[in-house]
């Protein structure tokens, strides 16, 4: 071990880890040497999950266990030996050596490069095999690899001392030589290779007696293990030492030797760690006598290749031949067969030829036109097809490939795993000679294994009947599902390892529902994305995978191509129906169809509520199919699917896309209109904006335009894009006046007023209103009258103006009773309900508030009353029931969120930063403060904002923060003036008093006299009692003020219970008031569900974000 | 150091990403992809990986700074055009906006720990790469 480790981990052989720090080894549990030999030979990053998956699966809290495993393991060899990091860990490199790693590192490399000592030192590394006392047979993940890593490791340490050997011979250290000769022999008894050369270098060193004795140990062995004598060339050898005349040439390794074995491929094998197990499974069971054979099902893509070459990369002992059939190769009789023959024929050499019976040759050598060179037979002119001539024919095949000793004259027969792999494709003389095969009774070992793609073999009647016929004899089906999301992940790992980790899962939910878990289609996505030059905007498609796709298709008859194509242009599960009316084929052959998709695997069925739908079976179908039309007749099926949606009233939107896509304008303006209508009133708002401009475009009727443009300008409006509203009520004025229509032109100045007024430009939006109310009176339009007037009464409010704001409130309530417009009812009593919560008659308020909710339940306008309910909030914030005015807040802040009403978030927001100030809960106070503000500014609404600014300055000032309370203070100070606002101009000029002091800007006499200057520009008397309050808090001994100012809030408080006065009253007075009057229960409902405020909060970030990064609406 | 020193330490951390700035021992924390880097080699280069590499044209939009004498807060807004491999990713061509918080411990003058907050899945979408 290299002096700067702390640990050394020898895994080759019995498992050991000994640290510097003590002498002996440490000790783990059985798991837990698992877990750490694992990490230490991949050398690799895991993530959590697959250790999981691995180590823990039987425990009832898996990633407790895993906590629990590697805080064992870091107690028993050092925190330092693992590196986690999030939910990866991985070995530590730095303080552990690890034999396996460095034994690997050095013999996969060239060996010619490698110095003979470096190369001694390599080969002494391996103790034993790898892992040698370890198990886990919990864990057929891990058993699997141990056993894939224990093969390779061995097959690396013969390769190691191959070289080893030569080398030492040709330098002529023959007695060095020999030790490792004698390695080679114990590393595989059955290798005459190896003791062939032992044998010589006995000789060459005068061991006559040894060379002669091995000889016999080979015999022996042999003949125990497999009942075979050594080869001739070994009986030569042993007579030519026997008889003193060594001949035979040095038995240098040579490239492709028995010892130099290629090193084993490493890749892309994921997910089948079940299915490899069941053919190891079935392998166990394979007995001499009887053919064994197991049958592959699977989609193309889903790797049922690879499954058996890895399989049969765990079975080194048996010989593997492949036949493969070919789709263009169908014609041609037994042409997976051949290749199988000339495998098995390159593999046996002469002796074992010679045992193959005359009639099995002549047959062969008519079949194969290699056996008949290798015999050197002229080719026949004919193949036997029927009758006996093909009975014979196949038992020469059988006796060729299944009775055939490889080591005459003793009969050693190696095991057998034959492959044929695409069986759809098979010509049906392959078919038979399977079905003959299958049937044979061989004296070794023999496994056959078919493989069919599901969706074309059901085709195949042949193949059918082959596997009827099958299940009167006993055989294996396996059936290859999709990989889950643990095998993708895995495998993009493999594939695209320089993606960061905390992207892989994002990255493995797109490949799991474009490729329905296809190994092939995710791999071949991974690669193109992992080393393509630029990744296009939608997910790669590979060309490999298109073609595939394409072929899929290609199979099927023209009828059911259409009915598939209707179904990518449909774009989502579609009835039986519908898939007949745009594809235009008839019922039967619709019908036709669906079955077809569904038996070969292109489509699946979508049962939902009685209703059978179809749709592919992964995303990537329809994108190429959809691709692979041509533009007219993408054309052609839009129109014939729109047809058949609109039959059957699919929503504006869908008709909408299929009438875009067919090129119908009129159509598609139409359904667009509609969409965008419902969208609104469901509060899409995004949605509506799309399709309210796109119905624009298209729109040619001048009076269609005046009503699509009030509509998107209601939703601007709604969403507090005000400079957008603003811009389309004046475009659609200006068209509402060239065209005449005075009513548009009335609505239009109601909206440009209310715009006017959010701005706080009260003289404009009056100037708006009052021309409106003069389109309206000459229109004779009730309606339109009392809506100016409710916009009047807004204005006056938004001015503090209350009297005359009720009053025109109370006209238009009046109008709307007598009109009957329930709506025009809601919204006054709603309006008159803010009023005489700002005069503090809470009683009249909470009386309007009642008839509000009734009107908008019944209405079920859901927006209205969120914002009823909001200010419903003020009037228990007011009365100090803090808790029921959070419940209003909270509800108005989901629903304003649920529907898009981004000036009532910002109302609601604003409006706690009070509430959990005076609770003290200062944290969530402040996060509420900094969004109001950022919404304040992001929606240009200064009558709201300069409130919330003020309110943070207060929040900071309790906090003593108060430079910054100053800043938002003087902020809020200004705003207030700007736009008139009194009732935030005095308490915040309180406020900067306060803060002057706190800094020591002010002294108490300077502050004093401002204050005492403020009381004749205060007039009002909650006013002059909130001045005498911050006065009488400077100057406790002024008897006078103190009860000047006690005795105002006591009268203040019996006009208005605010719980303020009655606070201010009981800290001056020491003594308390009467309570304020019993509230109303809220309606049921309102604050039934608990509130996730933390959500809601980081939804209104959101907002905030998409706001202010001005890609939003 | 003062409240406003620290400001500017920060700006220059937020919109430069001067390395000078960070402590020799800084550790930075990738909470989207819960991630460490210590020392200032690695956090800079985590830094110049994920701010400068496989992105053009990008722009950091300090959207709220709250800083003491000795913790900063910045919610930052990061945009940008994927316009060469980004963290492994080959070129998308898609506009990258990503809001993203930075909470920082600062010592002496230098930031001495921070942790970086962002949606992974936001950034991706914005790629084309999650659903």
């Amino acid at each position: 071990m290299p002096v700067d480790y702390t640990l050394s981990f020898r895994l080759l052989g019995t498992f050991e880890i000994r640290s510097t720090r003590a002498d002996e080894p440490i000790a783990l549990r059985r798991l837990t040497r698992a877990v750490i030999a694992h990490l230490a030979a991949t050398n690799q990053t895991h993530s959590r999950q697959t250790l999981m998956d691995w180590f823990c699966q039987e425990a009832e809290d898996p990633p407790r266990a895993l906590r629990s495993l590697l805080s064992r393991l870091r107690r028993r060899i050092g925190t330092e030996a693992l590196l986690t990091e999030g939910n990866t860990v991985r070995f530590n490199p730095a303080v552990g050596w690890v034999d396996c790693v460095e034994f690997a590192q050095h013999l996969e490399a060239d060996l010619n490069t490698l110095p003979l000592d470096i190369l001694s030192m390599m080969v002494d590394l391996y103790r034993g095999e790898f892992l040698e006392n370890v198990s886990l047979r919990s864990s057929p993940e891990f058993e699997h690899w141990m056993l894939g890593e224990r093969a390779r490791y061995h097959q690396l340490y013969q390769r190691g001392l191959g070289e080893l050997i030569d080398r030492l011979t040709r330098r002529g250290e023959i007695d060095a030589a020999i030790l490792r000769a004698q390695q080679l022999v114990r590393s595989d008894p059955l290798m005459e290779e190896a003791h062939k050369h032992l044998m010589w270098l006995y000789a060459h060193n005068g061991q006559r007696e040894a060379a002669i004795d091995q000889f016999e140990q080979c015999r022996q062995t042999l003949q125990r293990e497999l009942a075979v004598e050594p080869t001739p060339e070994l009986h030569v050898l042993r007579d030519e030492i026997t008889a003193g005349q060594l001949s035979l040439p040095l038995p240098l390794a040579k490239p492709g030797s028995i010892w130099v074995p290629t090193p084993p491929e490493r890749g892309d094998f994921v997910g089948r760690a079940t299915e490899l197990a069941q053919l190891v499974q079935a392998w166990t069971e394979v007995h001499p006598g009887r053919v064994s054979v197991v049958l592959l099902d699977a989609e193309a893509g889903m790797g049922k290749t690879r499954l058996v070459q890895e399989f049969a990369r765990t079975i080194p002992e048996a010989d593997f031949l492949v036949g493969e059939c070919y789709e263009s190769a169908r014609v041609l009789a037994y042409f997976p067969w051949l290749e199988v023959l000339e495998q098995r024929l390159a593999r046996l050499d002469e002796t074992s030829l010679q045992h193959l019976s005359a009639f099995a040759l002549d047959y062969l050598a008519r079949l194969s036109p290699a056996i008949a060179r290798r015999f050197q037979r002229r080719k026949p002119a004919r193949v036997p097809h029927s009758g006996g001539e093909l009975s014979r024919l196949f038992a020469a095949i059988g006796e060729f490939l299944l009775e055939l000793p490889e080591t005459p004259p003793e009969p050693y027969f190696r095991p057998l795993i034959l492959f044929v792999d695409n069986l759809q494709w098979a010509d049906d003389a392959s078919l038979q000679l399977f079905h003959f095969l299958a049937r044979r009774n061989p004296p070794g070992k023999v496994l056959l294994i078919g493989a069919q793609r599901t969706e074309e073999a059901d085709e195949v009647s042949r193949l059918q009947t082959l596997l009827d016929d099958l299940l009167h004899h006993s055989f294996s089906r396996l059936n290859l599902s999709p990989l889950n999301r643990r095998a993708i992940t895995e495998l993009s790992t493999q594939l695209w390892p320089s993606l960061p980790e905390g992207f892989r899962p994002h990255v493995c939910d797109l490949l799991m529902k474009a490729t329905g878990g296809n190994p092939f289609f995710v791999s071949e996505i991974l690669r193109e994305l992992a080393n393509t030059a630029e990744v296009p905007s939608a997910l790669p498609i590979p060309k490999t995978v298109q073609e595939l796709i394409r072929r899929r298709l290609s199979l099927f008859p023209e009828s059911v191509r259409q009915v598939v194509e209707a179904l990518a242009v449909l774009g989502s599960p579609s009835t039986p129906a519908q898939l007949r009316q745009t594809s235009g084929r008839s019922e039967e052959e619709t019908i036709t169809a669906i079955d077809l998709s569904l038996k070969r695997g292109l489509l699946e069925l979508w049962a939902e509520a009685g209703l059978n739908r179809y749709d592919f079976v992964h995303d990537l179908m329809r994108e190429v199919v959809v691709g692979q039309l041509t533009p007219i007749r993408r054309q052609v099926l839009h129109r014939r699917a729109a047809r058949s949606l609109e039959r059957i009233s699919a929503p504006a939107a869908t008709l909408a896309y299929h009438w875009r896509m067919a090129g119908n304008d009129e159509k598609e303006g139409h359904f667009a209109r509609l969409a965008g209508e419902q969208a609104a009133a469901i509060y899409a708002n995004e949605d509506a904006i799309h399709y309210l401009e796109r119905a624009l475009v298209l729109e040619k009727n001048a009076n269609q335009h005046l009503h699509l443009m009030e509509k998107l300008g209601e939703v601007w409006m709604l969403i507090s894009m005000w400079d957008k509203a603003e811009a389309i009520f004046t475009q659609t004025l200006a068209l509402a006046e060239t065209v005449h229509n005075q009513r548009a032109q009335a609505r239009c100045r109601v909206a440009l007023g209310r715009l006017a007024r959010v701005k706080s430009d009260y003289a404009a939006a009056m100037a708006w209103l009052e021309q409106a109310r003069a389109d309206y009176q000459a229109l004779d339009d009730q309606q339109g009258v009392a809506e100016t007037l409710w916009g009047m009464g807004a204005v006056y409010w938004s001015q503090l103006d209350y009297p005359s704001a009720l009053a025109c409130f109370q006209e238009q309530l009046a109008m709307a009773r007598r009109l009957g417009d329930r709506q025009g009812i809601g919204k006054a009593v709603g309006s008159m309900a803010v009023a005489y919560t700002e005069y503090g008659d809470y009683a009249h308020a909470l009386t309007c508030y009642s008839e509000r909710l009734q009107i908008d339940l019944a209405l079920n306008d859901r927006l209205s009353l969120a914002k009823t309910v909001g200010n419903m909030g003020i009037v228990y914030a007011e009365l100090g029931d803090d808790a029921q005015a959070l419940v209003c807040y909270h509800f108005l802040l989901r629903s304003a969120l649920e529907l898009g009403d981004r000036q009532s978030v910002c109302v609601a927001v604003g409006n706690m930063i009070h509430v959990y100030t005076v609770q003290g809960e200062y944290a969530v106070a402040g996060r509420l403060s900094h969004q109001a503000i950022a919404l304040g500014h992001a929606l240009n609404v200064p009558l709201y904002l300069c409130e919330f600014l003020y309110t943070s300055a207060d929040l900071l000032a309790r906090q003593n923060r108060y430079a910054q309370a100053l800043a938002l203070n003087n902020e809020a100070s200004e705003m207030a003036a700007n736009i008139g606002r009194t009732d935030i101009q005095l308490p915040a000029r309180l406020l900067s008093v306060r803060l002057g002091l706190a800094m020591g800007d002010l002294d108490n006499g300077t502050a004093i006299n401002t204050l005492k200057s403020m009381l004749d520009a205060w007039p009002e008397d909650h006013e002059q009692a909130a001045i005498s309050y911050e006065l009488w808090h400077l100057d406790k001994s002024d008897a006078m003020l103190h009860q000047r100012t006690a005795e105002g809030y006591r009268k203040l408080y019996a006009r208005m219970p605010n719980v303020t006065y009655r606070r201010r009253y009981e800290e001056l007075a020491g003594e308390g008031l009467p309570s304020p009057p019993l509230l109303p229960a809220l309606p049921e409902g309102i604050a039934r569900d608990p509130i996730n405020l933390e959500s809601l909060l980081a939804k209104v970030e959101e907002m905030i974000t998409l706001l202010l990064d001005g890609s939003s609406l | 150091m003062t409240q406003q020193s620290n400001r500017s330490l920060m700006e220059s951390f937020a919109l430069e990403r001067d390395p000078a700035v960070l402590a020799d021992d800084v550790i930075l924390h990738d909470q989207a992809q819960e991630r460490s880097f210590c020392g200032r080699e690695a956090v800079a280069a985590f830094l110049n990986a994920f701010f400068a590499q496989g992105l053009a044209r990008t722009q950091t939009k300090v959207e709220m700074a709250i800083i003491d004498e000795t913790n900063a807060a910045l919610e930052f807004t990061f945009h940008g055009w994927h316009e060469g491999v980004f963290m492994g990713i080959p070129p998308t061509r898609q506009e990258v906006n990503l809001p993203m918080v930075m909470l920082c411990q600062m010592e002496s003058g230098r930031i001495k720990q921070a942790a970086l907050y962002y949606n992974a899945g936001t950034l991706l979408r914005q790629l084309g790469l999650a659903l």
